[in-house]
């Protein structure tokens, strides 16, 4: 019984992937992804999400070794508001993120506007930040899991050499950690290279400017179903290259013994 | 003195209070059982445990003071560490390992990687400059942790159970390098070790710790001819009681007396070696006068001679041969009586 119901879980999951390959006008792809709006959407969706992933490492690591190493109130709920974007709709987190940084009416909107010219909506900068605002909390936890689980002693022996904090940090947390730093990158960069809701809610979906390839898809399935399928299947390919590349990293130890 | 250090701090169950010094060209060692706080002592002398009280000074200036408010911070004491299972990097080549201590001072990366190659090659490891530490066998690794602590010439070397990561074959090979490596360091070294025989071959002087104290120190052959606690006593293999002597009887703490051949007075140990305690299945009739009855609770096979601990008022672990144990049958739970002549006790002032 429990086999015949787990079966079922298989094929949920297996079924829409093989919808979506067995519709793929396989012949057609290449020139499908080389159609202007693709091709747009392509380029922007790599750029913002490799800037996204560039945020989420040069914030969200100091963020993850506070966390880990620290202790102070509120830890806790700092760590909650961090990871709470992993589980917030996208679609709220755009508005909320929209109610802060718009420049009309946001929190700091017209502040960072004003100070530093950074318009958000409808603008490259705004997809920049709603993707490092949903992918940002999967580097944090992965950098954070990982150094708790390293061996602390390994800085006190580069203490006792001689080594200060940030040469400690540089030259031996850094490198032990970073198969859990290159983990969650990876998982960042691919959540902001799937991300949706918060996107159109807050930036808009301008092609060549806000429509990143999510967008896109969601754009064309009704003009031009072949190139929304044809992106569709770069994302799934993306996705399968992170699976493969953090294989060890994620079920290394769920591997039978 | 290079190194003299007061050292008082709680941390989980442990409660330590201990003093320690240490001169140029002495080898400390600091033995006790698992938990008695060693290791802590050694972190907090290398600043790494932060001190509740007391005073740690090295090379005469004052690197720790809680109540002076003063703290020197790791990276900036004369104090080498070899730690327990090495930790070298495992990320960096042996040679950038060696070459840390050096970086991390500010030596540049060429100067550093100079005289990393040059400690390399006095531990005959040159070959393996641009090896990973884990490539490795044990004793090479705690070269390499040798030399990694030495590079930066501090005054003070700590060493926190260096041999306890290799395996028993290569231990008494090791433990005779070591002591060699040691002497032609100038400044004082600290061993801690839980093993009575890296002690003996290495140090000149004993301290032993027992739940955060100081239970006795002194010379490795005052401390092994006379143990003053349980532990030590265990470790040389002597059976250990304590107790109050009158004339020529020693009331002992655990209950029972035993007689001495000389007048005794006041609160002593008596010392008495396996091999002078003799064991009968029956009563013995003779002139002994130190006669307890007793359980066999277990017995330990070293050579061709039997351990046999025996439970009791008076419990004693007596030495015997394997024929004799055959012959009369002394297995586990057999019911036997001990007898010690008056003239085979050790006895010493507690």
């Amino acid at each position: 019984m429990a086999v015949l119901l787990a079966l079922v879980a298989v094929a949920f999951f297996v079924l829409p992937l093989v919808g979506l390959v067995q519709r793929a006008p396989w012949g057609e792809v290449w020139d499908d992804l080389s159609n202007p709006a693709a091709r747009d959407a392509i380029r922007l969706s790599l750029e913002c999400s490799l800037w996204s992933t560039g945020l989420s490492i040069l914030f969200g690591v100091p963020l993850a070794y506070v966390l880990a190493r620290s202790r102070f109130p509120g830890r806790s709920l700092v760590r909650a508001l961090v990871v709470l974007p992993m589980v917030l709709p996208p679609v709220v987190g755009g508005i909320a993120l929209l109610f802060a940084f718009q420049r009309n009416n946001g929190l700091i909107g017209g502040w960072l506007y004003d100070t530093f010219g950074l318009q958000f909506t409808f603008s490259k900068t705004g997809v920049i930040l709603a993707e490092t605002f949903v992918a940002m909390p999967f580097l944090v936890i992965t950098v954070e899991a990982g150094l708790r689980s390293m061996d602390r002693r390994y800085e006190d022996a580069a203490a006792s050499l001689g080594a200060n904090r940030w040469t400690v940090f540089r030259r031996v947390t850094l490198p032990l950690v970073g198969p859990a730093l290159f983990a969650g990158a990876a998982l960042a960069w691919a959540r902001a290279l799937g991300e949706f809701g918060a996107t159109i809610t807050f930036a808009g979906n301008i092609r060549g400017r806000t429509q990143t390839i999510p967008l896109a898809v969601y754009n064309l399935l009704e003009t031009d179903q072949g190139t929304a399928i044809a992106l569709s299947l770069v994302l799934l390919a993306v996705s399968v290259i992170v699976l493969v590349l953090l294989r060890d990293h994620w079920f290394g130890g769920l591997r039978d013994p | 003195m290079t190194l003299d250090a007061t050292v008082r701090l709680q941390l989980g169950s442990l409660d330590l209070d201990v003093h320690l010094t240490a001169a140029d060209g002495e080898t400390v060692a600091v033995l006790g059982p698992n938990g008695a706080g060693k290791s802590t002592f050694l972190r907090a002398v290398a600043g790494l445990a932060p001190l509740a009280g007391g005073r740690i000074l090295i090379d005469r200036a004052v690197v720790d003071d809680p109540a002076d408010g003063r703290y020197v911070v790791p990276e900036r004491r004369s104090v080498g560490v070899v730690f327990q299972n090495y930790l070298l990097f495992p990320h960096l080549s042996v040679l950038e390992n060696v070459a840390f201590g050096l970086r991390s001072r500010g030596v540049p990366r060429g100067e550093a990687r100079r005289r990393a190659r040059e400690w390399l090659a006095r531990m005959d490891l040159a070959r393996y400059c641009d090896a990973k530490p884990s490539s490795l066998s044990g004793g090479q690794q705690q070269r390499v942790a040798l030399a990694r602590a030495l590079v930066t010439e501090p005054r003070l070397l700590l060493l926190d159970e260096p041999l306890a990561a290799l395996d028993v074959g290569t231990r008494t090979e090791l433990r005779r390098e070591l002591r060699a490596e040691l002497a032609q360091f100038e400044g004082a070294r600290v061993i801690v070790t839980h093993e009575l025989l890296d002690a003996v071959a290495l140090a000149d002087r004993l301290v032993v710790l027992e739940r955060g104290r100081v239970a006795q120190q002194g010379s490795v052959t005052d401390v092994v001819a006379q143990p003053r606690s349980r532990y030590v006593a265990d470790l040389v293999g002597i059976n250990l009681l304590r107790g109050i002597g009158r004339d020529h009887e020693v009331a002992l703490e655990s209950g029972g007396t035993v007689a001495t051949a000389d007048p005794v007075a006041g609160d002593v140990y008596v010392a008495i070696h396996p091999h002078s305690v003799t064991v009968h299945l029956r009563e013995p009739a003779a002139s002994a006068r130190n006669v307890w009855p007793g359980r066999i609770a277990g017995t330990d096979l070293l050579g061709d001679r039997v351990r046999i601990h025996v439970a009791g008022e008076v419990p004693l672990v007596a030495e015997v041969t394997a024929a004799a144990v055959a012959e009369l049958g002394l297995h586990e739970g057999v019911g036997v009586w001990t007898s010690v002549k008056a003239t085979d006790l050790q006895l010493y002032a507690a």
